[in-house]
């Protein structure tokens, strides 16, 4: 059964609870149920409920603080008995998973230490086959056999990446191949300076001009036309020849600065 | 002279089978060495005896039957002399770690098997380490299992033997026996 007490000063006005197992405050109810010291079922929170209401009408001048902060307490009370009466399952359900893990770890151990043991053992076999020592093959070891596809797979795209890079260490070399695709040779300094010294002649013995589209109309590959531009630059940093385009995207006039 | 201070003669035909296994580089066969020596195999068999019991009497070189034949190494009565000649422990030691080991020793025992089955059991996964195995050679695919995504098989090969020392793979004991032949060891070591 539940009791309440009234004081003669209206804020001060309090509301105990009176039941088997306990009498006192409802805050203190509240607390001993959160900390588990008196089980939540026990509490008859739909008896408590009535007599505050009771308790509120008799009582007209509670603050609405008093009865908000009552609220407050039978919501945590109602919260401790639904608690009690309903177990958390996802807790229960951690723990038997994580005991389930435990076991599932357990067979995976037991299943995985033979095979540790045995790994132990080709250490211990290794280390006793590594005292003795064989005569050296002379080709290396080859470690394939029939039906062993990967490594001869590997080998084969070795030898092919081999094959590769040997054919175009080649066509740098030797200077050629414009064709199937491989890469054209870049122009060195010595093929620039070969290229400079022709232009020198050609431009110090005609007496007529030389003109970019008449030296390019000379040339066979774009080889030949970057080399031979590339000599004109140089040749025109130098101050051996000078360069001059009357107008915009016409043609560029060459003329030895020797002949000028 | 043998261990025991009696001379220990070679029979004529054991000279041939000792001069095959002096050149050869890989393990030879009772087989071959008999039909290129001209002998049956028995009368090889006997011979590899009386080669094995000469060579250890005392001596630089050994014979040791290995992935299915036979090799002359050197004696392991030797090792370190020969260990520190020309780099050759370099050149013929394999470098295996911890977990390729474990995953060599799934692959021995489980044989035919699977990349994810050697995972199931060590529990990590092995691509890699597989990849190191199959470029030592110690390990090959030997074909595909039949069932969802017809994962890789992988077997051990003829180079596993000889790098272990055994004549075959049913040389290893049995798993279920491991323990008491290896003892409770904590595992391979780094």
């Amino acid at each position: 059964m539940t009791r309440e007490t009234q004081p003669t000063a209206p804020e001060s006005l309090s509301f105990d609870v009176d039941f088997d197992g306990f009498s006192g405050p409802l805050d203190l109810l509240c607390l001993l149920v959160e900390s588990r010291e008196i089980e939540a079922a026990s509490v008859p929170l739909a008896e408590v409920i009535h007599r505050y209401a009771s308790f509120l009408l008799r009582s007209r001048e509670v603050p609405i603080s008093r009865a908000a902060e009552f609220l407050a307490l039978a919501a945590r009370l109602l919260l401790g008995k639904i608690r009690a009466l309903f177990p958390d399952r996802s807790c229960e359900e951690a723990v038997e998973n994580q005991e389930e893990a435990e076991e599932d770890l357990l067979v995976l151990l037991e299943r995985y230490r033979p095979y540790r043991r045995a790994a132990a053992l080709l250490a211990r076999l290794q280390k006793e086959r590594e005292r003795r020592f064989l005569r050296p093959s002379e080709e290396g070891p080859l470690f394939y056999d029939l039906g062993d596809l990967w490594s001869l797979s590997l080998l084969w795209w070795e030898r092919i990446a081999a094959c590769r890079n040997r054919r175009s260490e080649t066509v740098v070399d030797d200077g050629i191949g414009h064709d199937d695709g491989i890469p054209e040779v870049i122009p060195d300094e010595v093929q620039v300076e070969r290229r400079m010294a022709e232009l020198a002649l050609l431009v110090a013995d005609e007496v007529e001009e030389w003109t970019l589209s008449r030296l390019i109309r000379r040339e066979r590959g774009r080889i030949d036309l970057i080399v031979t531009l590339l000599a004109l630059l140089e040749m025109s940093r130098l101050g051996r020849i000078s360069l001059k385009q009357e107008e915009m995207l016409g043609d560029v006039q060459i003329r030895g600065t020797v002949l000028s | 002279m043998c261990r025991s201070g009696e001379p220990f003669f070679l029979e004529p035909s054991d000279a041939v089978v000792e001069a095959l296994l002096f050149i050869a580089v890989d393990p030879v066969s009772t087989r071959e060495l008999a039909e290129v020596a001209g002998l049956s195999v028995a009368s090889a068999e006997k011979t590899l005896e009386r080669l094995k019991r000469h060579y250890s009497g005392g001596h630089g070189l050994a014979l040791l039957s290995v992935a299915g034949g036979w090799q002359m190494t050197t004696s392991p009565s030797v090792e370190e002399a020969v260990a520190s000649f020309r780099e050759t422990a370099q050149s013929q030691r394999v470098r295996l770690s911890k977990a390729a080991l474990e995953s060599l020793a799934v692959v021995a025992y489980d044989q035919p098997v699977t990349r994810s089955e050697i995972e199931e059991i060590r529990g990590v996964r092995c691509d890699r380490v597989l990849d190191t195995l199959l470029r030592y050679g110690l390990i090959r695919i030997a074909g595909r299992k039949k069932g969802t995504g017809n994962p890789l098989l992988y077997r051990t090969t003829s180079r596993f033997l000889e790098i272990f020392g055994l004549d075959a793979i049913s040389s290893l004991p049995r798993l279920e026996d491991l323990e008491e032949v290896v003892g409770d060891d904590d595992g391979p070591g780094e």
